[in-house]
């Protein structure tokens, strides 16, 4: 969809072949100093003219982040890296938010003119928001969903305007002292996206988000909330872009699904952060009696991602997947998986991870199958495949199956290989070049990924695909 | 060697050297050890292997390392082991230790004659020191946890198997080792073997290693700590098993290590029938080009009994090959725990490793954790595991009953199946039976007692 757009680029001449590597003047309406003390979290929650109670919870996760010792386990070596004194976080790029695309300052509109966004709303998706920096900047829904009664609103527009829905779920699936990242994300949260569908609504177009680092040693910290009341579908994408800079920037997002009973979530996430952004996110689904959560889960950029979509299974038939790719290229650590947490009886769960290590890049697949007691009937299927396209990089799998009753069915498989000889063989017999062979092997081999999403981004993930592949052979 | 020693931390004053005839570098090795065992904790359950182990209900400053006498001519064979060796009949030596009395040897002569060595440690320490000190002598390593460390420091048994170049022996070498805590007066004793293995280039031997601990009501906790060696030379061979069966009072903590060197084979089959907290390592080190392994273990549970399995390979050379059959099944409200790593380092370029740990969970309290890593640094590799956790399929029992099989019977061979397919991969058949017809006993002997008392609880 973006093919017109990035014409103007030479895409090599953007580091690294990162086609959204490119960075705007800063001309910012507010942006505060580096590091974090309660004194910006003060300012930021006045500034944002936020009600008592969430100055609180802010002040009371920045204590939590001040006090939990940082992971021990992942790739400690990159996460100790991380220099949290020397980053922004509060950055406020416009004053005002928009709903007429025409009206947002020059220098944004033409940074998501580059990504695609007024692309996408031609097209007439359900709704979109961008957020740039720390805030929103533009927001469109359609008008037949708000007759509907859908809410699809930025979050800081959301705690003003549905106070008392947000008050009741903020931070109940992932409170603040779930790990020290999901504490930070509480403490300096903004921006991010709510959306509430009334019972029984069907929201048959994706609602879509579009996130993006600017500025050098920047922190991100949106805050996602999606309630989709009984026998409700929505269907949720977000993408996400960041400049090269020399030095790193972090994304700490956390993100809240709750589908209660017969409800139906899908939340699809391309992310593709250059690689100097640390992308660290905590993102937990609910599912209530005979509801649905898919997390679609595609990695592509990032210096180093920790995430493990969740789904806990807590009504009787709940059901829950995780479909995740991660591409990791030179200099990138991809630590991703999916945990599934079955506390009622009958609930069932699938995980598919596919993963693809080039160029000394390190594809992680970490994941867990948590059964209790008494949840009778559990049926399980995890499958994790990996692809090493040369001798320099690494791919792990730590899957931990936790198995508290007897009567589950819990199955986990996982295969480690390199590209097949006869495969390429075979293509190239074909007429294919080797490079065309690998790059339609790799594609072949993500199509479970692929298929699911919209065909604007399947399209542009075939393309960033073979962006990637470019120059892997020879 | 005629008092009890204190393994305590309490008292660090405790030497483990002292009233041994051991040559002055195993005692330094002992004591080096030592300042290690008393600097180091006990593994927690987030420790590395240790996933939701709990051991701290083990009191290690309670224990006392038990006794153990070498072998006399004038010896005989104890009656508890007359059924196995009967079953085991072709065999080419064999070694009886237990608590308190005199070790049984024996050797074929004609092996002997070619310099096998097959002996107790204590014997080997003082006759083949020179053969022992490569491996025993070695400073202590500063990875050891601290069971390794308290093995290394205080054992008290075990044996040394040593073949020389290019000799094969054909029927298997056979040790066992028991504890009668009641019969032998001993409480809260510790019982730490150390074995060492050695084949020589081209050699090729099969060890048969069962440790039994009777059940006993007299005994509060008592501690069963192995740590097992096998350094396997240019294209030699090593079949090993492992036959343990413990009474609900004793932990038991095994680390068994193979290095593999150029060509180098071995066959492992574990067996875990019982214990309060069985808690095994098995390690191969694949070092030399073409190495290959194939690591078995089956685990029986019953009651509360706790199961904790750790496999790791390493694939550290190119052209290696390992398989990793793990198979438990769990009654009443035992749980098991499998870790499984499979590691190939860069230089291990078409490395063929497969890992495989199913759980039948037979009880209704029965809970199994499972955890199969893998960490490739190599890419021409094809690297695969899988696992499964769930009751007995209903259609086999409702088959086997058709054809006039009790659904306790259905199930008794449904599990002995389950089992079996994993043992045939041990290259030796009459050890298969064998331990086959300890699963089955402890499988049989569990539903006579559960009918009794469920017929009891009825009354």
């Amino acid at each position: 969809m973006a093919a017109e757009v990035t014409k103007p680029f030479d895409l090599r001449a953007v580091g690294d072949d990162y086609k959204y590597g490119f960075h705007d003047k800063e001309d910012y309406s507010f942006k505060s100093g580096k590091g974090l003390t309660a004194e910006i979290v003060n300012k930021l929650s006045a500034m944002k003219n936020e009600p008592e109670w969430m100055l609180k919870f802010r002040l009371r996760a920045l204590d939590i982040f001040l006090k939990k010792p940082m992971p021990t386990w992942g790739n400690t070596e990159l996460l100790n890296d991380i220099d949290f004194q020397n980053i922004h976080y509060f950055v406020r790029a416009t004053d005002r938010q928009e709903r007429d695309w025409n009206e947002v300052p020059e220098g944004i509109k033409r940074t998501f003119d580059r990504l695609g966004i007024p692309e996408a709303e031609r097209k007439f998706l359900a709704g979109v928001t961008a957020q740039y920096e720390s805030e929103v900047v533009y927001h469109s829904i359609r008008e037949d969903l708000e007759k509907q009664g859908v809410i699809f609103l930025d979050m800081d527009t959301a705690l003003k305007e549905h106070e008392d829905i947000i008050r009741e779920h903020f931070g109940t699936i992932i409170p603040p002292a779930d790990n020290k990242f999901a504490a930070l994300n509480s403490a300096v949260w903004s921006g991010g996206s709510f959306v509430w569908v009334p019972a029984g609504v069907r929201v048959e177009i994706p609602l879509q988000a579009y996130f993006r680092i600017n500025t050098e040693n920047m922190g991100q910290f949106e805050r996602t909330l999606i309630i989709a009341e009984p026998g409700s579908y929505v269907h949720y994408i977000e993408g996400c872009t960041a400049p090269v800079y020399s030095s790193d920037s972090l994304h700490s997002a956390v993100v809240e699904l709750i589908a209660k009973p017969g409800a139906h979530i899908r939340y699809t996430t391309i992310q593709n952060w250059s690689k100097n952004v640390y992308n660290l996110v905590t993102k937990r689904a609910v599912a209530h009696e005979d509801a649905r959560v898919e997390w679609v889960d595609g990695n592509l950029g990032s210096k180093l991602t920790m995430k493990y979509p969740s789904i806990f299974l807590v009504g009787p038939r709940a059901h829950g997947e995780v479909l995740s790719i991660a591409f990791a290229g030179s200099s990138q650590h991809q630590d991703a998986g999916a945990k599934m947490v079955h506390v009622a009886p009958d609930t069932t769960s699938i995980i598919v991870s596919k993963s693809i290590s080039k160029d000394g890049g390190r594809a992680s697949y970490r994941g867990l199958i948590k059964v209790y007691p008494q949840a009778t009937g559990v049926k399980s299927s995890v499958r994790c495949d990996a692809l090493l396209l040369d001798e320099k990089s690494r791919s792990d799998t730590y899957p931990t199956m936790e198995i508290d009753e007897s009567k589950v069915t819990i199955e986990h498989e996982a295969t480690v290989s390199k590209v097949g000889e006869e495969q390429l063989f075979y293509l190239m017999s074909r007429g294919l070049t080797q490079a065309e062979a690998i790059t339609m092997i790799v594609n072949g081999f993500l199509e479970p990924f692929t298929k699911e999403l919209p065909l604007e981004y399947a399209v542009e993930l075939n393309r960033l695909i073979a962006l990637e592949m470019e120059g892997s052979v020879g | 060697m005629a008092e009890q020693k204190t393994v305590s931390t309490a008292t660090q004053v405790d030497d483990p050297t002292k009233r041994r005839e051991e040559p002055t570098w195993m005692k330094e090795a002992r004591l080096a050890s030592w300042e290690s065992y008393l600097s180091t904790q006990l593994p927690g359950i987030r420790d590395d292997g240790w996933h939701r182990t709990d051991i701290s209900g083990l009191n290690l400053a309670d224990l006392r390392a038990v006794d153990f006498h070498s072998p006399e001519a004038s010896a005989s064979v104890s009656p508890w082991v007359i059924p196995a060796l009967d079953s085991l009949s072709s065999h080419s030596g064999v070694l009886i230790q237990e608590a308190g009395t005199p070790a049984y040897l024996k050797l074929d002569s004609e092996l002997a004659d070619k310099g096998v060595v097959f002996c107790d440690i204590e014997t080997a320490l003082k006759t083949h020191g020179d053969k022992v000190r490569r491996y025993l002598g070695e400073p202590a390593d500063l990875n050891d946890d601290k069971f390794t460390n308290l093995i290394k420091s205080w054992f008290n048994c075990g044996l040394f198997l040593f073949v020389p170049p290019g000799v094969e022996i054909a029927n298997p070498l056979l040790s066992f080792t028991s504890v009668n805590y009641r019969s032998s007066g001993i409480a809260d004793g510790a019982v730490l073997p150390r074995l060492l293995v050695v084949a020589s280039e081209g050699s090729r031997v099969t060890l048969l290693h069962s440790v039994t601990a009777p059940l006993s009501q007299a005994v509060d906790t008592a501690l069963h700590a192995g740590l097992v060696d096998i350094h396997i030379e240019q294209a030699a061979h090593v079949s090993y098993l492992e036959l343990t069966e413990f009474g609900p009072a004793v932990y038991s903590v095994t680390n068994t290590r193979a290095w593999l060197n150029k060509d180098a084979s071995f066959t492992s089959l574990t067996a875990a029938l019982g214990g309060r907290l069985v808690k095994g390592e098995i390690s191969t080190y694949l070092n030399g080009q073409g190495a290959s392994a194939e690591v078995a273990g089956v685990v029986l549970g019953a009651d509360n009994e706790k199961y904790s399995f750790n496999t790791i390979e390493e694939h550290n050379a190119p052209d290696t090959r390992s398989n990793i059959h793990f198979r438990t099944a769990l009654k009443d409200s035992s749980t098991s725990i499998y870790q499984g790593i499979i590691r190939v380092d860069r230089e291990a370029q078409r490395t063929d490793a497969y890992q495989s740990n199913k759980n039948l969970l037979l009880g209704s309290g029965a809970k199994a954790d499972s955890i199969p890593k893998l960490e490739i640094l190599a890419d021409d590799v094809r690297c695969s595991h899988g696992a499964t956790v769930g009751p007995v399929d209903q259609e086999q029992v409702f088959y086997l009953m058709s054809r006039g099989l009790t659904a306790a019977e259905a199930e008794e061979l449904i599990v002995l199946g389950f089992f079996t397919t994993v043992m045939a991969k041990f290259d030796h058949k009459p050890a298969i039976a064998w331990v086959g017809s300890a699963i089955a006993s402890k499988l049989i002997a569990h539903d006579r007692d559960s009918r009794k008392q469920s017929a009891g609880e009825q009354k």
